[in-house]
């Protein structure tokens, strides 16, 4: 168990670091959110629009598709980060240590799924000025935004594994 | 991965059977850094530290410790990416330090590093050895390096060990004085012979290599040759063999003249210089 909290810690720790990284991977989804959400929610405004997103406005019916690109996004980046650490050698660190390998690569997609959830939530949060949500629905919204973000760091992990170069990814 | 054939063990441990326990006796700096460059130093050490299972006020006190032996403990808040190569190495050493090996891996250490780098991570090395009492490995290609540190050297070429034992025991090896000469022959020269001339050797790049018993005595008698011959000698340098010569002399580099360059590149990688501190 130590090594699996160690490395969901190792990725929070790096999430907390890199706050270039953090407002990079939420200027993309807001940009989105405001320029194509509110541009388009004009065109969107009459009844059969409504109908067709299940009786809400375009706003909140964009707003969980964007979270969810977002939480799809960043967890299938950490892939990326295992090439990383096979080319700048931290992966060695961990391969001579007594350590279950096992354990280290689930810590990896757990804690790349929490960074993960962490960006749909600031996306969602600042959702909230721009769109008509309801706050009961944010707790299961969080819910399957953290198994989404499971599956497709395992994935992204996955595949990073049989690579040996970024360039593919 | 399977051994071929053959087993090892360390410190008392199969390699096969127990990786995880050899995984404890053992603390391994590589050739390139294998830091998580986004994290802090002390960050670096805690996550090592929780890897091989410490934890709480011990691994608190320990890393302290550890930062100030390398003097980073004022930097331990900064991410290891603004580190100069020697800082980073310093870090290493004392992240491999952290669970307390028995035996320790030193992949060429001082690789590209500055003189004063160099200096400063021998005294730790040294100064590790004292306090721990631990075996230390360590590959180098610095001749001087092994000399100053080791108590035991073996020489590798070719993945073999080709010579071992302590700096003066190699040094036996060539029982000898070298004198390089550089000289201006009327007609193209071979080699010089005299009856005090042990060996002679024409090197790649125009010196000749003569092997004397006894340099300071040669040299007199060396002048009176040259000039008896017509042969001008334009360089004299000589000395008492090193463990340089003695690398030359055993894995014969220089003799290797009809080799190509790519080829004299490659016995060079491949040559490595392996030591480490007995046990007391």
């Amino acid at each position: 168990m130590r090594v699996f909290t160690t490395m969901v810690y190792r990725e929070l720790k790096k999430f907390s670091h890199s706050r270039a990284r953090v407002v990079g991977s939420i200027v993309n989804p807001l940009i989105w959110l405001i320029f194509f959400g509110k541009g388009w929610s004009g065109v969107f405004s009459n009844p059969m629009a409504t109908s067709i997103f299940g009786g809400v406005d375009y706003m909140t019916y964009l707003v969980p598709g964007i979270v969810a690109m977002t939480v799809f996004n960043m967890s299938f980046m950490q892939g990326i980060t295992i090439i990383w650490d096979k080319q700048f050698g931290f992966l060695k660190e961990i391969l001579v240590a007594p350590a279950s390998r096992t354990e280290a690569i689930l810590g990896r997609i757990t804690g790349g799924a929490i960074r993960a959830m962490m960006q749909g939530i600031i996306i969602l949060a600042l959702s909230f000025a721009l769109a008509d949500l309801k706050l009961p629905g944010v707790l299961p919204a969080l819910g399957m935004a953290f198994l989404v973000g499971i599956a497709i760091a395992g994935m992204g992990v996955a595949i990073a594994l049989n690579m040996t170069s970024m360039e593919g990814f | 991965m399977k051994p071929t054939s053959g087993g090892a063990t360390v410190a008392g441990h199969d390699v096969v059977e127990e990786p995880d326990a050899v995984g404890r006796k053992i603390g391994i700096v590589f050739q390139d850094m294998s830091l998580d460059s986004e994290l802090t130093a002390y960050e670096n050490m805690f996550i090592h530290g929780r890897i091989y299972g410490l934890g709480g006020n011990e691994l608190k006190d320990k890393i302290e410790r550890l930062l100030k032996f390398v003097e980073l403990w004022g930097f331990r808040d900064r991410q290891v990416k603004t580190f100069s190569g020697g800082m980073q190495r310093r870090l290493e050493i004392a992240r491999s330090l952290l669970h307390e090996p028995e035996v320790l891996f030193l992949d060429e250490p001082t690789i590209g590093l500055d003189p004063q780098t160099r200096a400063h991570i021998w005294d730790y090395i040294r100064a590790m050895k004292e306090e721990h009492d631990m075996t230390v490995f360590l590959t180098t290609h610095y001749m001087d390096e092994a000399e100053m540190l080791a108590d035991r050297i073996a020489i590798m070429d070719h993945g073999k060990i080709i010579a071992e034992g302590t700096a003066d025991e190699l040094k036996g090896l060539i029982d000898n004085d070298v004198i390089y000469l550089r000289i201006k022959a009327p007609e193209e020269l071979r080699c010089l012979k005299a009856n005090f001339i042990r060996g002679c050797k024409l090197l790649p790049d125009g010196r000749v290599r003569l092997d004397v018993e006894n340099a300071a005595g040669a040299l007199p008698r060396l002048f009176e040759l040259a000039s008896r011959g017509g042969i001008k000698i334009l360089e004299v340098t000589y000395h008492r063999p090193t463990l340089n010569d003695v690398f030359l002399h055993l894995t014969g580099r220089e003799i290797r003249e009809d080799v190509d360059e790519r080829e004299a590149m490659r016995v060079k990688m491949r040559t490595r210089m392996r030591m480490w501190g007995r046990r007391r």
